[in-house]
């Protein structure tokens, strides 16, 4: 009949959808120029089950090993991955499916029997057919947990809330299922059996065009958000260049401009003039005695950051207080000191504005094999209670911080570091340990 | 009554730093005696005195003796004195140097007020902190001890046993339950990592799972459960200036 092969097709398409979803969870796609081949391939994988059901109908295990090797084969060819790994997830993937059938099997079947007083047997074909699709939700719902247990580590973009949601959809959806065989007049009507399925099918259909959509729309707002803390990334570090070759002119210029002023110096002692000597140091720049650097770190990009930092401090009439050691030896990358450092000087910077106490104490030291970062400084009492948000390192969404706070963070975790945010009415600590051995990635 | 020295070969840095220091003492209500020397060699000449000094600032870039040097000297004298770098660079040598330097100021105009000022209310409220004897009665007596001579202590039976650091390990007990400890101790950075173990984290070397490494080599064991906070903690504690 028209609407076995349909479903037969149907059964098929959902069990693929639930392999690749699987698969996208622990490696990524091969690039494709021509859309059409993973379709393909796809299809061919689709052909290759039905020809194993059919010719292996009656070898259990023979079809379980040549599903298998079907599967690691086209799977192979559409994702990046090592040949063991693919291997091991298409073992894993066709034993959930046997899983998932044998869950509806034993479900059903407890079900059934509660409503038709007698247990399932083979002949009940439509019943049946309920059950492989109640199956494939079980399956789906697996690879789903799987997925969110296990998987690559994507930002939560659904909160638990939604989750609970969605799954309730399945959840409806196999009740309607169920009620669907435990009304309708069995094996009275056929016809009326096929519509039954066709609804049966539309409804599991309905559900996996809500996952994929959800999905998708996940997906899109974490590109969304990955991209402006991109951004934010990037201004910063471009302020913070742009803040470095000032300063170095201006370097070059002071350095010019002392050399001829010490010229006038030497000139007037060695005519004896002493009296004009005297007038004339009253009137050098003192902006140059200001503006020489303070701090050496033996590392140029912190250098830099920290000395811009120390005159934009001091010129804000905001002391720093500095604890640094030799920090050649830092592994971590250039782009990555800038985020921390800036993010963390210009907000403690802010902060102090609004203070009666402008103090900002900073440790930078690398100490057998350790990086600590440290930020301490005064905030106003409006700060602790700012914008409602409650700075707190266990906060569940890393949003919930500002956006500068946010790149210091995961550029921490990429270091496989650790940090801790204290704050009380009267000071905020930022603090970083690293070891400065992994390479952030 | 603060002993402090000053040591500069010039004579303006001499006389401002101690004048600073003096307003600074005198806003807060302390007594304070401001010596001062025009190099290491000078200052080193009177060792007994040293050892009264609660306070030492050294000027890195002196002549006759490098500061650096004159800090070591001072350092094998008195352990405890707290060491200031006064510097018109702060470089990452001077760190390295080990004599463990409470502050590095820089001595541009400028800045070097409101830095003084905060380096002397830093080493106010450290010297606050270390003064702290603890009063308890042992098993063997009653016992005066500095705070920070406890490495840790631990729960056994009924018992709870100090560990403290005296030429040595040594282990006083009395009976009683480390809870009370507990909330006697926090105040003084002793923090719970365990039910039966409560830890002095001014001591903790580093923290790994599932254990606290003590500066003198001994581990602690740290309990799943206070973990997570055991961890912020020792954190908070690394970013301490």
């Amino acid at each position: 009949m028209m609407t076995d092969y349909i479903y037969t097709v149907f059964i098929v398409a959902m069990d693929i959808y639930c392999c690749v979803l699987l698969f996208r969870s622990f490696a990524e796609k091969r690039e494709r120029k021509n859309r059409l081949v993973p379709f393909a391939e796809v299809c061919m994988l689709a052909v290759i089950y039905l020809v194993i059901a059919f010719i292996l109908r009656d070898y259990i295990y023979f079809r379980f090993m040549a599903v298998i090797m079907a599967t690691s084969v086209i799977m192979s060819l559409m994702f990046r991955i090592r040949y063991l790994k693919v291997l091991g997830l298409s073992i894993f993937f066709c034993s959930i499916d046997i899983m998932a059938e044998y869950a509806a099997v034993v479900i059903f079947g407890k079900v059934y029997f509660r409503i038709l007083g007698r247990a399932f047997e083979a002949s009940d074909i439509f019943p049946l057919y309920i059950l492989s699709l109640i199956s494939k939700m079980v399956l789906l719902g697996s690879v789903l947990s799987v997925k969110k247990i296990f998987g690559r580590k994507d930002p939560e973009i659904l909160t638990g809330r939604e989750w609970r949601v969605l799954f309730s959809i399945s959840f409806i959806t196999v009740f309607l299922l169920a009620a669907m065989v435990a009304k309708t007049d069995l094996f009275h009507n056929t016809r009326q059996d096929s519509t039954f399925l066709l609804i049966a099918m539309g409804l599991l259909l309905i559900n996996f065009i809500i996952y994929y959509l959800v999905n998708e729309i996940a997906e899109r707002e974490a590109k969304i958000r990955e991209d402006a803390l991109f951004r934010e990334r990037v201004k910063n570090e471009t302020a913070m260049y742009h803040s470095i070759s000032e300063n170095l002119e201006k370097q070059r210029r002071r350095t010019h401009e002392y050399k001829n002023q010490l010229a006038c110096i030497s000139a007037l002692a060695a005519k004896g003039q002493y009296r004009e000597l005297a007038e004339y140091m009253g009137k050098i720049d003192d902006d140059l005695r200001h503006s020489l650097d303070a701090v050496d770190t033996n590392n140029v990009i912190v250098n830099a950051i920290l000395n811009t930092k120390y005159r934009e401090a001091m010129s804000r009439g905001i002391l720093l207080v500095l604890k640094v050691n030799d920090l050649s030896g830092l592994i971590i990358k250039d782009e990555d000191i800038v985020v921390i450092l800036s993010n963390l000087l210009n907000n403690a910077l802010e902060a102090c504005e609004h203070c009666d106490e402008k103090v900002i104490r900073l440790k930078f030291v690398l100490e057998e094999g350790q990086v600590v970062v440290s930020v301490k400084n005064s905030i106003g009492t409006e700060l602790a209670v700012e914008k409602g948000k409650l700075l707190t390192t266990k906060a569940e969404n890393a949003g919930e911080h500002g956006m500068g706070i946010e790149n210091v963070v995961e550029t921490v975790k990429r270091y496989g570091g650790r940090y801790v945010i204290d704050y009380d009415k009267r000071f905020f600590q930022f603090t970083i340990l690293l070891p400065n051995g992994l390479t952030g990635k | 009554m603060f002993h402090i020295a000053v040591c500069d070969d010039e004579e303006y840095f001499r006389l401002r730093e101690k004048k600073l220091i003096e307003e600074y003492m005198k806003k807060r209500g302390f007594a304070c005696q401001t010596d001062l020397f025009p190099s290491g060699k000078e200052m080193l000449k009177a060792v007994e005195s040293i050892r009264q000094y609660d306070v030492v600032f050294l000027d890195i870039s002196m002549e006759e003796m490098d500061g650096i040097e004159t800090a070591r000297r001072i350092r094998q004298i008195s352990p405890d004195v707290y060491i200031v770098f006064v510097t018109a660079y702060i470089t990452y040598a001077l760190e390295g140097y080990k004599v463990n330097a409470v502050r590095y100021l820089l001595k541009e105009d400028a800045g070097l007020e409101s830095a003084m000022k905060e380096c002397l209310e830093t080493i106010a409220a450290l010297m606050d902190y270390a003064e702290v004897e603890c009063e308890i009665d042992f098993q063997g007596g009653r016992r005066s001890i500095p705070a920070d001579s406890i490495l840790y202590v631990e729960s056994r039976l009924h018992k709870v046993i100090f560990f403290v650091m005296e030429n040595g390990v040594k282990e006083y007990y009395k009976y009683g339950r480390l809870d009370e400890v507990e909330s006697e101790l926090r105040q003084y950075g002793f923090f719970r990592v365990h039910q039966s173990f409560l830890v002095n984290m001014k001591h903790v070397k580093s923290v790994v799972r599932y254990a606290a490494r003590l500066k003198n080599g001994t581990e602690v064991s740290i309990s799943k459960k206070y973990y997570r906070d055991t961890e912020m903690e020792y954190i908070r504690a690394q970013g301490e200036l």
